[in-house]
């Protein structure tokens, strides 16, 4: 047994450990949360983030308030690398609406950006409880506006007739009719799913 | 359910193998695409190029919004191929799903539709089979609604065609059959006659020749003499209709084109009843017939004069008789229609029965119809009054279509029947 766990030690690449849970606190009736910093270490986010694409972290946080009902919470930061000015975008969203942006002009400055960031998760009113709570990390590697306009693009690339003169023939409109549905068959299975995907229990204590 | 059992299952082995075969194929086809398309050489290559952009941009500073515009194009190309990249399997497994469920479906409709087919066509030969057993027990004029056009429709069309002739070899029979019936009783009544008519000519002969020695005193009884010779004339004439209608000879049959027939009788006639204008409107293509000339003419003359009479009986001096022909499937057909009074109503059903007649008593046997029709069903035809309104009477004569086998009616040896 130990065999086995010290050679699967050796075997699991590094990506598999997770990141160190973030850190959750209740302050001002509402759980904020503190990004972990070796999430941007990782290789594969780290690939992901100089894609140009906008990859997007979502938070989610499932627990339970003062009086013991459940309670969800969210939030959501998304990093675009501009490869020509090289430069990074950074834009936190958190469940009270408030929405910081940033322009940093290194990876460093990101880290620190990233590190300094506190999302408000939950929303005003829903008095959180302190306690175990879980927190769900998902990262997408592309906004929903990327997402669509990669359908367009392939639904239009799919097209045989885009730019042909159309003619009048009943059967050709029946198969341009058959060919759009089969276009958007295909187009719709371009969908988001997470390259990576954290979750860890967390104790939330008050500030 | 069980006739079908053997096609289903042959149906549904076939469609399990070509859905797998297709689906083995079409996977591979459509993983070759994509990875053709999303070839990591490809990438790479589209990021060479952006990286090349920033340095044209850098060398050539002026032209760096050109160099940046192109830079941001292969950006956008390359982030769009990078999503499919990410969505690879997700697209892969759709597209392969819709072929197959496109595949699927049209098997399984082209599967039902064959078995629906089956079914049909089933119950069809099964009509038929029922209609084949009613043919063979006898029934005619069957009528199975099928208008198919494949071998099923056009078997069901060859049994409704034999039922018809049945039919119509049915009715001429049970005509020819009543009309030898008639023929024989005439036959006897002709030959009852002649005997005594015979023997009181002779008697009457001998009794003239005393009277023309004796002196002006036998004037009245010479008289009378002529009375009984006038009247045993009148008996003669009649018994002579009796006799050729019993004695009516076998038609000599040659190959005849009905519209020059037709079309001789009006040049020929034309003028035989002051009354009457003969009209002929030919078909223009009817194939031969095999008939006596002699004895159609002597049926369209009875018509004729048929016509003339009623015209008379009707207080008319001037008519029309219209001559006119056609052809219904293998026979050809000539009309013969007036514009006189017509047939009265309780005369139809009973019109070519021997002894009926609309004339006087001492003016007709009334056998013309009866010798008409005999002819026509003598000919493997037949002769019938057709409905029409109130004006006139139209009679069809319908006679068989001769086979190829024949020659003109100018020829030759007698042509044979179908």
């Amino acid at each position: 047994m130990t065999l086995i766990a010290l050679v699967s030690t050796l075997l699991a690449p590094a990506a598999f450990a997770d990141p160190p849970a973030p850190r959750v606190v209740r302050q001002d009736g509402a759980l904020r949360v503190e990004l972990p910093p070796p999430v941007l270490g990782d290789e594969e986010i780290k690939g992901q983030l100089s894609s140009g694409l906008t990859t997007t972290f979502v938070f989610r946080l499932t627990g339970r308030t003062t009086s013991g009902a459940a309670l969800q919470g969210a939030a959501r930061v998304e990093v675009r690398y501009e490869p020509w000015d090289e430069v990074y975008f950074l834009q936190a969203l958190g469940r009270d609406g408030r929405e910081t942006k940033q322009t940093l002009d290194s990876k460093a400055a990101l880290a620190e950006a990233w590190r300094s960031l506190e999302l408000v998760a939950t929303a005003t009113g829903a008095e959180p409880a302190a306690g175990r709570w879980r927190v769900d990390l998902d990262v997408i590697p592309f906004s929903r506006g990327e997402q669509r306009d990669t359908q367009r693009w392939f639904s239009e690339s799919m097209d045989s007739d885009a730019g042909a003169e159309q003619t009048a023939r009943a059967s050709e409109d029946r198969s341009q009719a058959l060919e759009e549905v089969f276009n958007l068959l295909l187009a719709t299975s371009i969908g988001r799913r997470a390259i990576l995907s954290y979750s860890w229990q967390v104790e939330v204590m008050s500030r | 359910m069980s006739r079908l059992r053997a096609p289903l299952v042959a149906a549904l082995v076939m469609t399990a193998l070509a859905v797998l075969l297709f689906d083995t194929f079409q996977r591979q086809m459509s993983g070759a695409w994509f990875a053709f398309a999303l070839h990591p050489e490809a990438l790479a290559l589209l990021e060479q190029s952006m990286d090349d952009q920033k340095i044209l941009a850098e060398t050539r500073p002026e032209e760096e919004a050109a160099y940046r515009r192109h830079f941001e194009e292969i950006q956008t190309l390359l982030q769009r191929l990078r999503v499919l990249e990410h969505n690879r399997d997700a697209l892969s497994r759709r597209y392969e799903a819709v072929l197959l469920g496109l595949f699927l479906s049209t098997i399984t409709l082209t599967v039902g539709f064959l078995v629906l087919r089956q079914r049909r066509d089933e119950r069809r030969l099964e009509r038929l089979g029922l209609a084949l057993g009613d043919l063979a027990a006898g029934q005619s004029d069957l009528v199975l609604g099928e208008r198919g056009r494949d071998a099923i429709g056009r078997i069901a069309r060859m049994v409704e065609e034999t039922s018809r002739r049945m039919a119509r070899d049915r009715r001429r029979l049970r005509s020819l059959e009543n009309l030898s019936a008639w023929q024989e009783a005439a036959r006897r009544h002709a030959h009852e006659m002649k005997t005594p008519l015979t023997g009181a000519r002779l008697e009457l002969e001998r009794l003239q020749g005393l009277l023309r020695r004796c002196d002006e005193k036998g004037e009245p009884a010479r008289q009378a003499v002529d009375g009984v010779r006038h009247e045993l004339e009148r008996l003669g004439r009649f018994t002579r209709e009796f006799t050729s209608f019993a004695r009516l000879p076998r038609p000599s049959l040659r190959s005849v084109d009905v519209d020059r027939l037709a079309a001789d009788f009006v040049g020929t006639f034309e003028g035989a009843w002051p009354q009457l204008d003969l009209e002929h409107r030919p078909h223009g293509e009817l194939p031969p017939v095999a008939a006596d000339r002699d004895m159609l003419r002597q049926v369209l003359v009875n018509l004729c004069d048929n016509s003339a009479h009623a015209l008379d009986g009707a207080g008319r001096d001037r008519g029309r008789v219209t001559l006119r022909s056609g052809v219904a499937g293998d026979q050809v057909w000539l009309e013969v229609a007036d514009d006189g009074p017509g047939v009265a109503t309780d005369l139809r059903p009973r019109l070519f029965e021997p002894y009926v007649t609309t004339r006087g008593i001492g003016e007709g046997m009334g056998l013309g119809l009866s010798i008409c029709r005999k002819i026509l069903l003598d000919h493997g035809g037949d002769l019938e009054l057709r409905p029409a309104g109130d004006e006139g009477a139209v009679f069809r004569l319908t006679l068989p279509i001769l086979t190829t086998e024949t020659t003109t009616e100018t020829g030759a040896a007698p042509a044979t029947l179908r």
